[in-house]
């Protein structure tokens, strides 16, 4: 497909009728009459990603407003060096790595088998977009009372740990959320039941544009279930995995409200991701040339991540689409 | 379409334009503005609504909701229409640094309830000399224990030393004693361990309580060689709690203020540290079931009795016997340094009022806090007050407060213009301390270095 929009849009001879005065005019108008909208975007999108770059170059702590040196790339720097950024780096790639692993192989399970007719189905999917609805900050209470001391799912991992340290003789204590590794893992499950409803309606979606004949026509070969998965499901998923792929990313990366209600970034500094690093700089500290800074260190790691989505998926999905 | 002709369009536009802008200069006075957080707005506006009508004096209240600092910093950063506002004791130096705070000192009255003021609350709302905070309210964190609980575990007394409590609470954990919902109480211990803006209050309570110095007089830090290696202690004992002894609940890591509130009004706990003023609100019927539980088995109905005394202050337990000491902080009204110059005066006049005595001379505002929340106060003489005495007879203890009151310290380093980064550091590494992620000393020391690198950064 994309192979045939590229010889559709191929350079050659230009068969085009010659610009005439009133198609310039016409033209000119269009640009006139979008100017406002384009002006309005510039001044709310454009203007504050300028000013937020700009404060990131300087030494600038509300604290101390009057001080505003240009310290160049010293903020980026000085965070570049510090051991802080290097964990929170290290616990947010984990987080997000196994999010969207995560929300990827359910929504993708989910959608495939939401895709089958079976009695009920209409309902099942709507009640599919529930976790969809909650907002993060609800959702991370939710989990706050799940995970409580007294908390349905702290009482089931309590006897989870009992168990195994009677069936193995092992002595291992069960500290809750105070254990750095169950609070990141939890963060990480609310995270994961919440997003999954989006990308399993945007895999629901992609399963029901495969054409049932080419279904038909493996069947005929005899090809079986897995077969068929990996042969005709998967690569028709594959840009739909990408679209999912960068926007959880992005999601993942920016994960503030969930750390916000859930963890306050602890036990320790367990949870301390990126975006709650960066929150503590601005909003804490006040630090904001260096809260700055963090944020397009952010969003630079966010960009690398979705063009290395795009180069590995999007090629591989032109290939086989 | 049908019937409107551009001219009609034209003079319509004009006048609608001409109305909003007729509309905008003749926006009514919004009177004096005034903004704090989200505590009982309904309350506030009552005062101010009594304010209003003593003084005439018209105030525009708003309750911040969220976040207050997160929401507040914008608004002074914007210069939005603002004249008084809460500030916390701990906001104090930061706000001033950044110039969003006026001092008072110039103005006629300042100064005229100093005398009755407690000196640690008169302390906290100045900086560099200069007076900025008339007090909203007060309070300090207290010791409660469930005597029930204690008794069926055969203590007739609270203990006082740190030692002691551990080998209560391990009796009671050992003799498997239940709340009053049945559960077992599987810790008798529960602190507000959590990473929070308001920082670990129960950590700084428990070292003023053992007498813990941990800045000298130039805000440098002590620990953790002060006197006595206190603060390692204090930690090492907390350390032993959770891992060697299970008395304290793991949890207590993830737990805000509230959530141990909840739990210790659930009866789930023997002892713990909680806000002076909640402990109307913890032995208040409608509140808790510890208290509900009580007084049915005693067979009092609601119009009998709505306060049982089920759970009791104690001074917290501390290293040594003879030590005594207890968190406290100051929550104010301060004017912004942006206040018009045309409702200064006004603006005054409300946070006397609300900070101090209404046009009658009556602490007002502060009595009725108190009244209706329990709230504590910042004069001294209201502790002698008949009413408040006979009000805190219901669920405390008046002559235990007055003893703590007393030795109620503020954070040391509160006034330092670190002291959000300090904050910021010294939570995650107290947190680590309590994993055994880290030793105390070597956790201590850590945040010992930090701190002079800030103070170097600072000064």
């Amino acid at each position: 497909m994309i192979a045939a929009f590229k010889n559709k849009h191929a350079p050659g001879p230009d068969l085009s009728p010659p610009q005439s005065r009133k198609d310039k005019g016409d033209r000119l108008f269009a640009l006139l009459i979008n100017f406002p909208t384009v002006g309005l975007i510039l001044a709310l999108v454009a203007y504050p990603v300028l000013v937020s770059l700009w404060i990131s170059l300087h030494r600038y702590n509300l604290r101390r407003p009057d001080v505003f040196d240009f310290v160049g790339l010293g903020n980026y720097v000085q965070i570049l060096s510090g051991a802080q950024f290097w964990h929170s780096l290290g616990v947010t790639l984990y987080f997000t790595g196994l999010s969207v692993f995560l929300v990827i192989i359910i929504a993708m399970g989910i959608a495939l088998l939401f895709n089958e007719k079976f009695h009920g189905r209409g309902v099942a999917r709507s009640l599919l977009l529930i976790p969809w609805a909650v907002p993060g900050v609800v959702n991370g209470l939710m989990w706050v009372g799940l995970l409580s001391e007294h908390g349905a799912f702290n009482q089931l991992l309590g006897y989870g740990f009992d168990l195994f340290n009677r069936l193995t003789g092992a002595d291992v204590d069960y500290l809750g959320m105070a254990s750095p590794v169950i609070a990141l893992n939890v963060t990480v499950a609310a995270y994961v039941w919440r997003s999954v409803p989006f990308a399993c309606i945007i895999f629901l979606a992609a399963l029901q544009a495969i054409p049932a004949e080419q279904y038909r026509a493996a069947r005929v070969d005899g090809a079986n279930a897995w077969n068929r998965f990996r042969s005709i499901t998967l690569p028709w998923l594959l840009h739909p995995v990408m679209v999912v792929a960068i926007f959880e990313t992005m999601n993942a990366f920016r994960a503030f409200d969930l750390i916000f209600t859930l963890t306050g970034g602890g036990p320790g500094d367990a949870t301390n991701l990126l975006a709650w690093q960066t929150y503590k700089e601005a909003f804490a500290r006040l630090n904001f040339g260096g809260a700055n800074a963090y944020s397009y260190l952010i969003t630079l790691i966010t960009m690398g991540l979705a063009i290395l989505y795009i180069r590995a998926l999007y090629r591989r999905g032109a290939v086989q689409g | 379409m049908v019937g409107i002709t551009r001219r009609k369009f034209l003079t319509t536009s004009a006048m609608l334009g001409l109305g909003g802008a007729a509309g905008c200069l003749g926006r009514p006075d919004p009177g004096v503005i005034f903004k704090g957080w989200s505590y009982e707005p309904n309350l506030v506006q009552q005062n101010i609504d009594f304010f209003e009508k003593q003084t005439n004096i018209k105030v525009n209240y708003e309750a911040v909701s969220g976040n207050y600092h997160d929401k507040m910093v914008p608004l002074f950063i914007g210069k939005t229409p603002l004249d008084c506002c809460y500030v916390r004791d701990d906001h104090l130096a930061e706000w001033v640094e950044a110039g969003w705070l006026r001092p008072f000192d110039d103005l006629p009255g300042a100064g005229s309830h100093k005398d009755d003021l407690f000196a640690y609350n008169l302390d906290a709302m100045s900086y560099d000399g200069k007076s900025y905070g008339l007090p909203y309210y007060t309070d300090f964190l207290i010791w409660v224990y469930n005597e029930n609980v204690l008794r069926r575990a055969g203590f007739d007394k609270p203990a006082r030393t740190l030692d002691e409590l551990t080998e209560q609470a391990r009796k009671i954990k050992a003799d498997r004693i239940s709340a009053p919902g049945g559960n077992v109480i599987e810790y008798p211990l529960i602190f507000a361990f959590r990473q929070l803006d308001i920082g670990l209050n129960d950590w700084w309570a428990l070292n003023y309580a053992s007498e813990v110095r941990l800045f000298d007089d130039q805000l440098d830090p002590i620990f953790p060689d002060d006197v006595g290696r206190r603060c390692e202690r204090v930690l090492q004992w907390l350390v032993d709690g959770i891992h060697k002894h299970h008395i304290i609940a793991p949890t207590s890591l993830n737990m805000g203020y509230r959530s141990v509130l909840e739990s210790v009004a659930s009866g789930r706990q023997a002892f713990a540290l909680i806000i002076k003023y909640d402990l109307e609100w913890v032995t208040n019927r409608k509140n808790s079931a510890l208290a509900e539980g009580d007084l049915r088995a005693k067979g009092l109905a609601a119009e009998q009795a709505s306060h049982a005394k089920v759970l009791k202050m104690a001074p917290i337990p501390s290293l040594e016997p003879d030590q005594s000491g207890t968190l406290g902080w100051t929550r104010m009204y301060s004017l912004a340094s942006h206040v018009r110059e045309e409702k200064l005066t006004q603006a005054w006049e409300l946070m006397n009022f609300l900070g101090g005595k209404d046009a009658s001379g009556d602490y007002y505002t502060a009595r009725r806090w108190f009244r209706l929340k329990g709230m504590g106060f910042a004069f001294k003489s209201l502790l002698d007050d008949p009413d408040i005495i006979a009000q805190t007879q219901q669920w405390g203890d008046m002559e235990l407060i007055k003893e703590q009151a007393r030795s109620v310290r503020a954070r040391e380093n509160i006034k330092a213009p670190w002291f959000s980064d300090f904050n910021v550091y010294y939570q995650p590494e107290i947190q680590k301390i309590l994993l055994k992620q880290q030793s105390p000393r070597d956790g201590l020391a850590r945040i010992a270095k930090r701190c002079r690198a800030l103070k170097r950064e600072w000064s």
